[in-house]
């Protein structure tokens, strides 16, 4: 009966020990992850320069995001028409952010003076709505035109996200990207979405 | 313009069960599955590749990425964009037809995790944008 006794209270120092164990590791861990040092390693985006096909893309400030959101895999572009893009790709994403309207800075507000589309005016949003820009798609390239579709998003009025496109063509003057035009006449306008089979929203036009 | 009624943007809802299984970063081989750039959802260029964008089969990829736009937009609120994270991913969650308790528990983690490690990446987004 002591014999028993003994096992069991051997047996309980043992799982406080682990649990001792345990409960420290946890600490320390989270005392890693919340460590200046290490948020600011994995959790601050200053930026990067992506590869590919060989073609380097500067995904770098100012307009770190409008940058990140070009879709630039999966579309079957040559070196020749990625290298186009990774030209115009600073024009392309400043142009982008003056068209979300967010906190437009004075340099770039020049840029919302042309004669197209403006996606706030178009679907009446308030400055208060925050536009999202979601993905630069859709690639039509050639030696002084580079055509592609923009996905914006914000809250709608039931708080819900609204997905909606544009398209839009840049020309090459003087060593810089322009807007010249939009492609078609219409907007494609809101999107529609659906969960893929692996879970994923993708939206598209409304047909 | 195109006339669009408002419900075409209802999402389509989830497969049910086994996407309740489902917890997934978004990318792969190094690069995002979705053709965009690292950081194009939840995480940076670092970390996208450990921070789901998926988490009990609900895609939190725009909310996160509306998230991180909000902390580059000069002059943006830190609480408002934290708020507006978590109202975005609890609503997103719920058109995709995750459950109250599901989306409420995503909703947390996420707040949870941009409460503990967003400062810098805060301050860092503003130094950016405020230029």
């Amino acid at each position: 009966m002591l014999l028993i006794q003994r096992i069991h209270r051997a047996q309980e120092v043992n799982l406080l020990h682990i649990r001792r164990r345990l409960i420290g590791t946890c600490v320390l861990g989270l005392g890693f992850l919340c460590s200046s040092g290490c948020s600011t390693e994995y959790f601050v985006d200053k930026g990067h320069v992506d590869w590919v096909s060989g073609i380097s893309f500067e995904i770098k400030p100012p307009y770190l995001n409008e940058k990140k959101a070009f879709k630039l895999r999966g579309e079957s572009l040559s070196p020749w028409q990625l290298q186009q893009i990774s030209e115009a790709m600073p024009f392309i994403a400043a142009f982008t952010h003056a068209q979300l309207g967010n906190a437009v800075s004075p340099d770039v507000a020049l840029t919302l003076n042309f004669k197209g589309r403006k996606i706030r005016e178009l679907h009446n949003l308030n400055k208060e709505t925050f536009l999202a820009v979601k993905t630069i798609q859709n690639w039509q390239i050639t030696e002084q035109h580079i055509q592609f579709t923009t996905d914006y998003f914000y809250s709608g009025p039931d708080a819900h996200f609204v997905y909606v496109r544009d398209n839009y063509i840049f020309s090459r003057q003087n060593q810089k990207w322009v807007f010249e035009k939009h492609a078609t006449a219409e907007s494609e306008g809101v999107l529609v979405c659906q969960k893929t089979p692996k879970a994923w929203l993708v939206c598209a036009p409304i047909k | 313009m195109q006339e669009c009624n408002i419900e075409f943007t209802r999402q389509v809802q989830g497969g049910g069960f086994w996407d309740f299984l489902k917890f997934d970063s978004g990318t792969s081989n190094g690069a995002r599955e979705d053709g965009n750039a690292l950081g194009a959802g939840c995480g940076t260029v670092k970390s996208d590749a450990f921070v789901p964008d998926m988490l009990f089969g609900i895609d939190v990829s725009q909310a996160c990425f509306q998230h991180d736009q909000s902390y580059s937009t000069c002059g943006f609120s830190r609480a408002t964009a934290d708020n507006n994270l978590a109202n975005n991913i609890l609503n997103d969650c719920n058109v995709q037809g995750g459950n109250a308790l599901t989306c409420s528990v995503i909703a947390g983690i996420y707040s949870v995790s941009v409460s503990l490690f967003g400062a810098s990446a805060f301050k860092e987004a503003q130094a950016q944008s405020c230029y």
